[in-house]
């Protein structure tokens, strides 16, 4: 099952805004910390040469 | 070039119950971000059968996210899902889940995120992997 974004659909804002309200309302504000560390590992992994099958 | 994470049972597990708040910190940013979570749906059974049910709901948006890709075993990824538990031999039936895991990883070349990397360098030594903290 695919999803919108992996077949080329961008999310537009509305759409963000939605669904970060949504996942507020079940997990409450996401963990600054938390972010920061996700945002930063996020860069790095983008920047490692995925591995040879 | 889209990029995503595949979540293991630990990261799933890890966002229902909220314990270290990292996998709901990388839905967030994925989400804000136009990253792709990658779910094998064996993983996401595997992690309801830890979570309590009154958590179950934060699955449930998981799963509804327009960012979320579910991935099934049917019977054409078979082959795939049996080459992947290869290494495992006569422990491939305790290693489906993490087979599961790993197979989605090299499928789109993306990292794991979890907080158990042994099942999954068991069968295959160069999985990339996002620890929980």
């Amino acid at each position: 099952m695919e999803t919108a974004l992996t077949e080329g659909r961008p999310l537009t804002e509305p759409e963000v805004t939605h669904w970060l309200g949504l996942l507020k309302a079940v997990i409450g504000a996401p963990n600054e910390q938390m972010l920061e560390l996700a945002r930063r590992r996020s860069v790095e992994l983008a920047d490692e040469q995925p591995p040879a099958l | 070039m889209i990029s995503g994470r595949i979540f293991d049972v630990p990261a799933i597990v890890d966002f229902g119950t909220g314990r270290t708040q990292y996998a709901q910190a990388v839905v967030w940013s994925s989400l804000q971000e136009g990253q792709v979570i990658v779910l094998p749906a064996i993983a996401v059974a595997a992690a309801l059968a830890q979570i309590p049910d009154n958590r179950w709901d934060a699955i449930e948006v998981l799963l509804g996210l327009p960012i979320t890709v579910v991935t099934d075993v049917t019977r054409g990824t078979l082959p795939a899902l049996a080459a992947t538990l290869r290494p495992a031999a006569t422990q491939a039936p305790f290693y489906a889940t993490a087979a599961a895991v790993v197979l989605a990883a090299q499928q789109r070349s993306w990292p794991v995120l979890t907080g158990d990397a042994g099942p999954l360098r068991a069968l295959w030594p160069d999985v990339r992997v996002d620890p929980l903290p």
